[in-house]
């Protein structure tokens, strides 16, 4: 068995040493991505056709990440579940990076902000912001418990009911992804079909292929490497065009530093033609539009359409909303297991920073983009004579994202006869900065790029709560490796298929599901796996009954705000009920776990064990310490 | 990776006195940058800053964030470098 799941060790110097070697490789990687361009773009004036270009960023980009998954082929567990451990900060970081940024915040996120003004902001802090918790809270930690999955966490701690605190972990976990992966084939099929001209259908299927290449033969070290290329991509992608749009629009390439301005003349702007201002916070109305067209959309008989404005003007929605995306984002399972892969809790601790550093170089540019497209917009398309708009306004009215309807038989559009989809944002930029159609099919790649990424790691979280945390730990604890190998691909297969399945009919309700995730991910994982590590008071019925209480105090609220929202407390939206839920989970954990008898010595003892920053955890085997169940061996050491 | 060593109890608690002394005052930050300002954002909004930023504005979408990266960076390089030290937790493995 040796060879399946031995335990390699690695010194600094390995670390150091693995690291300037992959700096090598990627950097020349990101070298080549740069000459491809460049190629491409004299190609283009040359006369190749905008459709042969898309084409080779597709291919170029899937085969790469074909050619990374082959090649990081494996028969072991430990590189098959968390890439052998060896990960350096930097690199799980970049990796961490595309993990978590998905076709949402590559092409929604600048969207959100254009239509939302402020308020968006709560989504920039929010998806920050909480790696500051996972940095200071989890990732040392989890890293030091050195398992595979977060449900083996939680199995683990709470060991007195390992398998209920599994199952019941597993479940949240397959919730929480399955969902989120079929969002990011939506939007693979989106990017696929308004950039390529393919029909949406066929996107998806390409997509999943792309998926599938990665994640299938070689598993978390597959998707490991694959994300830093994408991270690569996505990154050099966003950055390109609104570099462009910024010196174009006011002579400074910066546009971080420079949307200031773009700020200024917005409100300018907005004064003029009293419209409300694009950075006065709180503006938003509870309302059940939403609802009201995924109802329709599904064939039910819709609510009544109701709106409160009570809560216009308090600060309290965007609080809350802020604190449940922070929460949320330090619970998801496909970021925790990233600090699985690093080789030591120091590498986990730095890692965090990295991955937020390559995080914010994204988040820190998208309100840039919403407020020179908004600039742009105000200045140049509002206001002016239909007939004589700005060129790149024509193929997007072609695509639906941009609809103008002269209402009043005027001639000349006013912004009330305007209506934008927020994913314009970022996919028209390149035409708006006057860009070559190779930078258009770059940003394609990179949006590609970030969905795929995502959905690597999702459907690996989805696959493995089956095979790993179901199938091997709870049903069948004596298979073998070969049998759980089988049974893991197979699980990717069935669960990508599925995703592909869900994502067909496009509903309106999926996107709406992404924002739940968090709301989830707060109700359920994060009271569990913070008060696991800090309080050893916590029990296993402490820990099942406020994963438990904690998802049904969530859904209620949101699918009962979400469907009538005079149904509120303090005017939050049912995209803030993993405030309810996290304050049930807390609530039941703490009264549950000091009502019922304190876990065994054992289980305080692996809580001391964690606040030791060196050294792998020293686990009882299985079945030698009382009341854990058969199968119950430290995963490292399997 | 070794197991974990035996650490007597007198060293591990001051080791995580130290530990909670650190992110306690990290957290007061990342609580100070992420809901002090946005509840007077309207008001904040009136100054205007560097290339023609709403204080209000640009406090949420670039100076909170700034500063979780650098919280996360004071962490770790604190830890791995200051505390661990100190109590003994940086043998080279």
């Amino acid at each position: 068995m040796a060879q399946e799941a031995g335990y390699t060790p690695v010194t600094r110097a390995q670390i150091a040493a693995f690291r300037r070697r992959l700096a090598k490789y990627y950097g020349a990687f990101f070298v080549f991505l740069i000459v491809f361009t460049i190629v491409l773009y004299l190609l283009e004036r040359a006369g190749l056709p905008h459709r042969f270009i898309g084409y080779a960023f597709i291919f170029l980009t899937l085969a790469l990440y074909a050619f990374i998954g082959i090649l990081n082929f494996t028969r072991r567990l430990d590189e098959y579940y968390v890439a052998g451990r060896r990960v350096p900060a930097i690199f799980n970081g970049m990796a961490t990076g595309a993990d978590w940024m998905s076709a949402a915040s590559f092409i929604s996120m600048a969207g959100t902000l254009w239509l939302l003004g402020y308020d968006g902001l709560a989504y920039i802090m929010g998806w920050t912001g909480g790696y500051v918790l996972l940095a200071l809270l989890f990732a040392p930690y989890i890293r030091k418990f050195g398992q595979f999955t977060i449900p083996d966490f939680v199995a683990t701690r709470y060991g007195e009911r390992a398998r209920l605190a599994r199952l019941v972990a597993a479940i949240c976990a397959i919730i929480v992804s399955f969902t989120y992966v079929t969002a990011q084939v939506t939007g693979v099929g989106i990017i696929m079909s308004r950039f390529f001209g393919l029909d949406y259908r066929v996107g998806v299927f390409v997509g999943l292929a792309g998926v599938l290449v990665c994640s299938f033969l070689g598993g978390m070290k597959s998707i490991t490497w694959t994300q830093v290329a994408q991270y690569i991509i996505l990154i050099t992608a966003y950055l390109i065009p609104v570099t462009f749009l910024s010196a174009k629009l006011t002579g400074v390439p910066f546009p971080q530093l420079m949307y200031g301005r773009a700020l200024s003349e917005i409100t300018q702007l907005e004064q003029a033609m009293q419209l409300s201002s694009y950075v006065q916070p709180f503006k938003q109305a509870l309302s059940n539009a939403s609802a009201i067209a995924s109802f329709k959309q599904i064939g039910l008989t819709p609510p009544e359409p109701i709106t409160v404005k009570d809560w216009v003007g308090t600060p309290w929605e965007f609080l809350a909303l802020t604190l449940c995306l922070m929460a949320g984002t330090a619970g998801l399972p496909h970021i925790l297991i990233r600090y699985y892969t690093v080789p030591n809790p120091k590498e986990a601790r730095i890692s965090v920073g990295w991955s937020l550093f390559f995080i914010w170089l994204l988040y820190v540019t998208a309100p840039a983009y919403a407020a020179f497209s908004r600039w742009e917009v105000l200045k140049n398309v509002v206001g002016q004579p239909i007939a004589s708009l700005p060129a790149w306004t024509a193929s997007w009215i072609k695509t639906g994202l941009l609809t103008i309807n002269d209402a009043n038989g005027d001639g000349i559009l006013q912004y009330s006869e305007l209506r934008i989809v927020g994913d314009i944002v970022v996919l028209a930029t390149p035409e708006i900065a006057g860009l070559p159609f190779t930078i258009a099919a770059l940003v394609a790649a990179g949006g590609l790029a970030a969905a795929l990424s995502t959905a690597d790691g999702l459907l690996l979280v989805v696959s493995t709560a089956v095979a790993h945390d179901i199938y091997a730990k709870i049903i069948n604890p004596n298979a073998s490796y070969s049998r759980r190998f089988l049974v893991s691909r197979i699980m990717i297969l069935i669960a990508a298929v599925l995703a592909a399945l869900a994502a067909l009919p496009r509903l309106a309700l999926i996107v709406q599901i992404v924002a739940w995730a968090f709301s989830l991910a707060a109700s359920t994982f994060f009271p569990v796996v913070l008060l696991g590590i800090f309080w050893k008071r916590a029990n296993a019925n402490g820990a099942i009954a406020g994963m438990i209480g904690g998802l049904i105090a969530c859904v209620v609220y949101m699918v009962g705000n979400y469907i009538d929202p005079r149904f509120n407390v303090f005017g939050l939206s049912h995209l803030s009920a993993g405030i309810f839920g996290m304050a049930a989970n807390f609530f039941l954990l703490i009264v549950v776990s000091l009502a019922t008898a304190p876990a065994p010595k054992y289980i305080q003892d692996m809580v001391d064990q964690l606040r030791i920053p060196v050294g792998e955890m020293r686990l009882p085997a299985p079945g030698t310490a009382p009341g854990t169940a058969p199968g119950m061996a430290p995963a490292g050491q399997d | 990776m070794a197991s974990t060593p035996a650490v007597d109890t007198a060293r591990l608690e001051a080791y995580w006195r130290e530990h909670w002394r650190l992110i306690l005052t990290l957290l007061a930050i990342w609580f100070a940058v992420t809901y002090l300002h946005p509840p007077f954002a309207a008001s904040l909004n009136n100054i205007k800053i560097l290339t023609g930023f709403p204080l209000g504005y640009w406090l949420s979408s670039q100076f909170s964030i700034t500063v979780y990266v650098i919280l996360i960076f004071i962490y770790a390089l604190t830890m791995n470098h200051v505390i661990d030290k100190k109590y003994g937790f940086d043998e080279e493995e």
